[in-house]
């Protein structure tokens, strides 16, 4: 997949830098991936994956207090992350 | 009519072509929204990949993030690996994926076979193994501060302080007959009891800690005793009463410790010199100079001196009034004349003159 807005992850890697490794592993995860439909996201990760139809993805790691969110074109091979922060489960987990 | 495609060359740019994405991404295929869709992320990815420095994933962070997005145990990897173990390693990067793994973790996980074969660094055996002694070894460290910690204020808390010591040594030495101020003594005199006793006694707190340890060995495997420097000798001497025990060795350096805090080197050097046993029935260094060579101590020669000097360690061994002793004694005067040739505290022909002086006492 083409990734745009890959700038978020970085931007979120400095201000944590403790996550920097795992965010470097999604990224070449999401870089090797070829979905042909956003299910296909599903499938790949299955448990922290959540598609919100038609395009919209969020992946939420609770144990990495990590979310982050994308949309997919599978057509066109394109993942646009638009936002990349803590994970909601994990707040929800602690309430 | 929409506007026209430009170059990205600033971050303006950048965020204005993600604008548009955003607003065309749901384009149909094959309409004229998605053809200007391909067109700007190709645009806005090239930007990207020569503005950041997106370095390689680590291969062992990628099979961690897989395995969580899939639900994986180590149990699982265990099993595909082979072993609990081979699991373990590689997953706390003590051991390199083989080619072999890569290659069942592409086929049954779909891992990106070219994601694992990264190469990275892991843990040496030896470093592990080191890492472990260094915690141990700040373990024991901590151990034994507080051990030595718990034995002073155990020994400690019913021996006098700091002043009450300095008050019996007034008491105890300045009123023995024949009390010998230090500045009577010649620095020959003081040299070679220094070479023979304590040579470090002005540079230590009180006592040496490589002595205790040497004493502490030999004390365990041959029950001798020994290593007191003079500041614990004249805490033994005046202020304990006690048999030799492991208990009297630790007040003795506890009362050493607070006799260096309560009173200056020279004067608990005058202590000891009035204090310490020459053998027979003579204690301290005017009766000794009187009985050996009937002189006072500021009249003695090196040699004879440095035969005084050598007697405290063991005076019943080195007395001279005692015929079987001669040879020994001779010998360790000659050893106290070496030591202090050694030390630069007199010359090597000095020592050689007085090693050559014959060896006999006063008449009696």
């Amino acid at each position: 997949m083409r990734i745009l807005g890959g700038d978020n992850l970085g931007a979120y890697a400095k201000r944590k830098p403790r996550k920097r490794e795992y965010l470097l592993a999604f990224r070449a995860l999401v870089d090797t991936a070829s979905w042909t439909l956003p299910k296909d996201v599903e499938a790949q990760f299955v448990q922290v994956a959540s598609l919100t139809p038609p395009d919209r993805i969020a992946f939420d790691f609770p144990e990495e207090d990590l979310r982050i969110e994308m949309r997919v074109n599978c057509a066109l091979g394109l993942a646009r992350i638009f936002n990349v922060g803590p994970s909601i489960n994990r707040k929800e987990r602690q309430r | 009519m929409s506007e026209p495609i430009r170059p990205i060359r600033t971050e303006a740019d950048h965020a204005a072509a993600l604008a548009q994405i955003d607003a065309l991404f749901a384009a149909s295929p094959g309409s004229a929204e998605s053809d200007r869709l391909e067109v700007l992320a190709v645009l806005v990815s090239e930007y990207e990949r020569t503005h950041s420095t997106a370095m390689p994933a680590h291969p062992i962070e990628v099979l961690n993030l897989a395995m969580k997005a899939q639900g994986r145990t180590q149990a699982e990897l265990a099993e595909l690996l082979g072993s609990r173990s081979r699991a373990s390693e590689v997953l706390g990067r003590r051991r390199q994926l083989s080619a072999a793994m890569v290659e069942k973790l592409a086929q049954a996980w779909a891992i990106p076979a070219a994601l694992l074969s990264a190469p990275y660094s892991v843990e040496s055996r030896l470093m592990r193994t080191l890492k472990i002694g260094v915690v141990v070894l700040a373990i024991m460290i901590g151990l034994s501060a507080a051990a030595i910690g718990g034995l002073y204020a155990w020994y400690g808390s019913d021996l006098p302080n700091s002043e009450q010591i300095a008050a019996t040594l007034a008491g105890s030495t300045e009123n023995i007959p024949g009390f010998t101020p230090l500045r009577e003594l010649p620095p020959e005199v003081i040299k070679a009891f220094l070479a023979a006793e304590d040579e470090d006694f002005y540079a230590h707190g009180g006592y040496s800690r490589t002595a205790i340890l040497r004493a502490a060995w030999r004390t365990v495997s041959d029950k001798r005793q020994g290593g007191s420097t003079i500041t614990q000798q004249v805490a033994k001497n005046v202020l304990l009463k006690e048999t030799p025990s492991f208990g009297r060795k630790i007040k003795e350096i506890i009362l050493s410790d607070r006799l260096e805090d309560a009173l200056t080197k020279d004067r608990i050097l005058e202590a000891w010199f009035n204090v310490i046993y020459f053998g027979g029935k003579e204690y301290g260094i005017a009766a000794a100079s009187q009985h050996y060579f009937g002189k006072t101590p500021g009249n003695l020669t090196i040699a004879e001196a440095a035969y005084l000097a050598g007697l405290p360690k063991a005076p019943n061994v080195y007395r001279l009034d005692v015929a079987d002793n001669r040879t020994r004694a001779r010998d360790r005067r000659d050893w106290v004349l070496a030591r202090m040739a050694a030390d630069g505290m007199i010359t090597v022909s000095a020592a050689r003159l007085a090693s050559a002086e014959p060896l006999t006492t006063q008449d009696r």
